[in-house]
């Protein structure tokens, strides 16, 4: 079975710039680099901070947040309204950098995102410097796997698995939808399989096809009769 | 001229019908940069929004149904991370701008909602186009000639005498100086020139005397 796609595998080089660049360099730069978030570095070329286009997007707000200085502000909001008036990417820039192993699966480092709220991950080599970034985008190809290789890692799963009786199993993948047709011998065996095949990567749902009395593996609570 | 969104929205929108499968939606987002496709129906209004996030939901197995489910948002996000169609996967809660809106405001909605674009929808519901934080900070993009003018003729149309300070602009910073002006008037030179868009800071070096009637 192919191994799983690692962060490494996915990050593109990122956007780099120093400590001292200005608003308007920055905001060209997410702009020319086509993304959201850049990687902040010290003289030594270390990543200290990360900017994001959301702290970018806090100046136009800083007129509002302003506005609303007396007014008793949570730690939060005090921060922005300290980011919305920064010129440069030190005053602008989140410290520590929430950064991610090259090693770590891919679908890892989308969890990680969601549960830390980010949209992107910064990688850094030994010496600490910026080698890496996935951002949310990156993680779509996970979803795009082609439905051979799909089929592929799906076969060679059910092999290992079910051995000489896996020959009793059809696998029909389109546009990742796992369909298993078996029959009566190899059906409670498939059955204990089904969240292991749903696990392949680039698998957005596993059926069974066939016997209507084999309803229940249709445990994946997806509409019914949607795939086409 | 205050910037709107009408100004720096994209109207060239890639839309999807509530039909639309899950490889077209991923496929459409990696290819073209997208991060949220607004779906439309057959009359061409907005029913709502599938986001890279609503897909990247497939990749986190979802548990089977149990307690957890009492949370409506999980129970909507397993639901999300079940079905292969834009219908099953986009936010029907939408949050929209007129395209007469401030930028400001604009970027006020994304903050508070936490989204990266914002469907421009016309009086009756209509979708006119779409605008992102790209967008919105193209306007830091302008040039200190054009901030200049601008802050200069905002001070004249607000009644300031242009002689009483100095107006220079570098990097989007409007710098002030000027011999002496009251505390009011101050203010309102600082208030001016930051509200011209583009202004990323102002510093004012103009030393302030201290303001009729006040006793010092």
């Amino acid at each position: 079975m192919s191994r799983p796609t690692l962060v490494r595998d996915v990050m593109r080089h990122p956007a780099v710039a120093p400590q001292d660049m200005w608003f308007r360099e920055m905001v060209r730069l997410t702009r020319d680099r086509s993304t959201d978030c850049l990687a902040i570095v010290d003289t030594r070329g270390r990543l200290v901070g990360v900017v994001t286009e959301e702290d970018l997007l806090l100046k136009l707000m800083q007129r509002w947040l302003e506005s609303r200085a007396a007014e008793p502000e949570s730690p939060a909001r005090r921060a922005e309204r300290r980011k919305a008036a920064g010129l440069t990417a030190r005053e602008l820039m989140t410290e520590p950098v929430l950064t991610a192993d090259p090693a770590l699966p891919a679908t890892e480092a989308g969890r990680l995102m969601r549960d830390r709220n980010v949209r992107h991950l910064l990688v850094a080599d030994r010496d600490g410097r910026p080698a890496g970034v996935v951002h949310r985008a990156d993680l779509l190809a996970l979803l795009l796997r082609p439905d051979e290789e799909i089929r592929q890692d799906v076969e060679d799963l059910l092999a290992r698995r079910l051995r000489a009786r896996a020959e009793a199993v059809t696998i029909h993948v389109e546009n990742g939808v796992v369909v298993l047709e078996g029959n009566r011998v190899v059906d409670r065996l498939l059955e204990e399989l089904l969240l292991d095949v749903e696990s392949v990567e680039g698998v957005l749902a596993v059926r069974a096809a066939g016997d209507p009395a084999h309803d229940r593996w249709e445990w994946w609570p997806g509409p019914r009769g949607e795939r086409t | 001229m205050k910037t709107a969104v009408r100004d720096v929205m994209t109207t060239s929108v890639v839309t999807v019908t509530p039909t639309t499968g899950f490889r077209v939606l991923a496929a459409l987002m990696r290819d073209r940069g997208i991060t949220g496709l607004p779906v439309v129906d057959v009359e061409g209004r907005l029913v709502g929004v599938v986001s890279e996030a609503d897909l990247l939901l497939r990749e986190e197995r979802p548990l089977p149904a149990g307690r957890d489910d009492r949370s409506w948002s999980r129970r909507e996000e397993r639901a999300k991370a079940t079905s292969t169609v834009a219908s099953g996967l986009m936010s029907r809660y939408v949050v929209t701008v007129r395209p007469e809106d401030s930028i400001a405001e604009a970027a006020r909605l994304m903050h508070r909602h936490a989204v990266q674009r914002l469907p421009v929808v016309d009086a009756a519901g209509g979708l006119f186009g779409i605008v992102s934080r790209g967008d919105l900070l193209k306007v830091f993009l302008r040039s200190d000639d054009e901030i200049r003018r601008d802050v200069l003729a905002d001070l004249t149309a607000g009644g300031v005498p242009t002689d009483l300070v100095r107006v220079s602009v570098g990097g989007g910073v409007v710098i002030l100086e000027g011999d002496l002006a009251d505390e009011p008037t101050l203010r309102q030179i600082e208030e001016i020139a930051g509200a011209v868009d583009g202004v990323v800071g102002v510093r004012s070096s103009i030393p302030r005397v201290p303001s009729p009637g006040t006793a010092e």
